[in-house]
């Protein structure tokens, strides 16, 4: 067996079989998760106009929607109710227009093309955008929350909050996997994927009960509406933050939407993977992947 | 006059085309009902789910919601329009400096961008608020609609979301970066401050000072008693029901004017200033 002499400590020590071969792909894979995730966490907080922005417009909406309540003298858990949901619109419009058109913007600035020279996996790279996507996001819905609780004089009364965490995690999971999914379905459209997201942004707002309690528009409807995973998850963490307000609202128990959203989550990965080969595949056959303005 | 109406058919056109030629006509209009149809069933779903608690408010108030929420989808449509189709022209299709250069009046050009978006849109408001009075149970009746006042108070309430948003344009042509939000944040704004949603009343004094120096206020008001019969009723405490219909009408006619006069000086200033500075051909990448 041969010996090298190791030039700091002068020890002979047996040669690294992976010498030479680079990194491995686990380290390349987070690796470009992490520079993937940087700018986005990053970024945003060089460019202070834009979470000046990310905050005031839900928080704009959302008190517009809150003042409703107010001016029916409806219950403060009401108000709750429309605040959480309004909070957590922050996410839904950060998967829309950060994660599903992500890779049209890309295509549009001329960095897909750098994406797919990269020596990386596009799963890493959508990882990354996820994480960042989530990580800047929570701040800005977090903010949201808690100006909205103090100014409404909102209080909750959770049931649990190691349940309410993992809830939300769990949709948060199962919400960017969908994202991801979009992402790449959204890698052979040209311009009408900004138009098939700005379709999704209200109808969802809609149908998945972002301010009331999905319940009110009946079994069939929220049950359909249940493949956007914010729909359960808000359900959820209704239930835990005003349980006495949700035992006329509930759609599932919270249990049940637990498990679902963890089924989602799974899913959405395993299909997001699959779909994004699939797609990659298709957009170099057609020639779309250097396609700009079209 | 005629460089002006040379520019506006041409913004027309090119803004139909960019808008809706990535899909059929029948999808398109389809597509733009999804904003007010879902603002409007989003608030009927709120005050059901009230009404179900047995609070009878939400059920009264309904109409002013309802009339409010999908009339104000046409302004955040228009007013987002000119700012945005200033970026796109300058950063995403770098043409914005060809208009520029050429005789053609950029006034008229982004006048006719900012119609063919609203052109286009408009028909979804009619078709959500018949949408409304025939499954919603919204007491809009074709017999009681005061058709006089709809058509004065819309014309007057294009002139001034218009103008507003002309005067965004043109703060748009001066701003580096960033300047797509720019729409956004005042349609946002105003969607608080213009009783869109809610009466005015419920505003704190000082929030309340603001709304009622906001002529979109005036608008929306006028567009609710065209429409829904009772809007002038007392028992909505909208906090403009002492306000006779020709006092409204001459707040509008007012401001359409006032906003005519601050906003084409802007325009041409903001012109200047962005021939001056390069401002023209910037892209910023982001």
């Amino acid at each position: 067996m041969s010996v090298i002499l190791d030039k700091h400590t002068a020890v002979e020590r047996e040669p690294n079989p992976r010498r030479g071969k680079g990194p491995s792909a686990f380290t390349i894979f987070w690796r470009s998760v992490i520079g993937r995730a940087y700018p986005r966490i990053i970024g945003t907080q060089r460019e202070l106009s834009w979470l000046f922005f990310d905050i005031f417009l839900p928080f704009m909406a959302t008190m517009s929607y809150v003042l409703v309540y107010e001016a029916i003298g409806a219950p403060a858990s009401y108000k709750g109710l429309v605040l959480v949901g309004g909070a957590m619109t922050a996410f839904w419009l950060n998967v829309l227009w950060s994660m599903a058109m992500q890779l049209y913007w890309d295509k549009e600035q001329g960095n897909l093309q750098l994406y797919m020279l990269a020596p990386t996996s596009r799963m890493a790279i959508l990882t990354g955008m996820a994480l960042g996507g989530l990580f800047a996001t929570t701040i800005r819905a977090t903010i949201i929350l808690i100006g909205g609780s103090l100014i409404f004089g909102i209080s909750y009364q959770a049931t649990s909050w190691f349940a309410l965490i993992g809830v939300f995690f769990l949709s948060l999971i199962a919400l960017y996997g969908m994202g991801m999914l979009l992402s790449s379905i959204f890698l052979v459209y040209g311009r009408g994927a900004w138009q098939m997201t700005a379709a999704l942004q209200e109808p969802v707002f809609f149908v998945s009960g972002f301010y009331f309690p999905v319940k009110a528009l009946g079994t069939v409807v929220a049950t359909g509406a249940s493949v956007v995973p914010l729909t359960l998850g808000l359900d959820a963490m209704r239930q835990l933050l005003f349980p006495e307000m949700m035992q006329q609202f509930q759609f599932l128990s919270v249990g049940t939407e637990a498990a679902i959203l963890a089924g989602l989550a799974l899913f959405f990965g395993l299909v997001a993977r699959w779909s994004l080969q699939r797609m990659e595949r298709k957009s170099r056959q057609d020639g779309r992947l250097t396609e700009r303005g079209n | 006059m005629q460089r002006f109406l040379q520019a506006f058919r041409v913004g027309a056109w090119l803004g139909w085309k960019t808008e809706s030629n990535w899909t059929n006509p029948l999808f398109y209009i389809l597509w733009s009902l999804l904003l007010p149809m879902s603002n409007g069933l989003i608030m009927t779903m709120m005050l059901r789910v009230l009404q179900r608690t047995g609070n009878s408010s939400g059920a009264d108030l309904l109409p002013y919601v309802f009339i409010g929420t999908v009339v104000y989808s046409i302004v955040a449509l228009l007013l987002d329009s000119m700012a945005w189709a200033v970026l796109e022209d300058r950063e995403r299709m770098g043409m914005l400096k060809y208009i520029a250069i050429t005789p053609s009046s950029m006034y008229g050009y982004l006048w006719g961008r900012g119609f063919a978006k609203v052109s286009i849109n408009f028909l979804a408001v009619p078709l959500t608020l018949t949408f409304g009075a025939l499954v919603l149970d919204i007491p809009i009746r074709l017999s009681t609609i005061n058709w006089p006042l709809l058509l004065v108070v819309v014309v007057l309430g294009l002139l001034i979301v218009t103008f507003a948003a002309q005067i965004l344009a043109g703060v748009t042509l001066m701003i580096a970066r960033h300047a797509g939000f720019v729409g956004q944040a005042v349609s946002g704004a105003l969607y608080l401050f213009t009783g869109a949603l809610f009466p005015i009343t419920v505003l704190p004094n000082w929030m309340q000072v603001i709304a009622r120096a906001v002529p979109l206020t005036y608008w929306l008001e006028g567009m609710r008693r065209a429409l829904w019969v009772d809007a002038q009723n007392p028992v909505y405490n909208t906090g403009l029901n002492q306000l006779s219909t020709t006092n409204l009408l001459l707040i509008l006619l007012a401001s359409a004017v006032a906003m005519a006069v601050i906003s084409i000086p802007l325009q041409r200033r903001a012109e200047h200033r962005a021939k001056e500075k390069g401002l023209l051909d910037m892209n910023t990448a982001y």
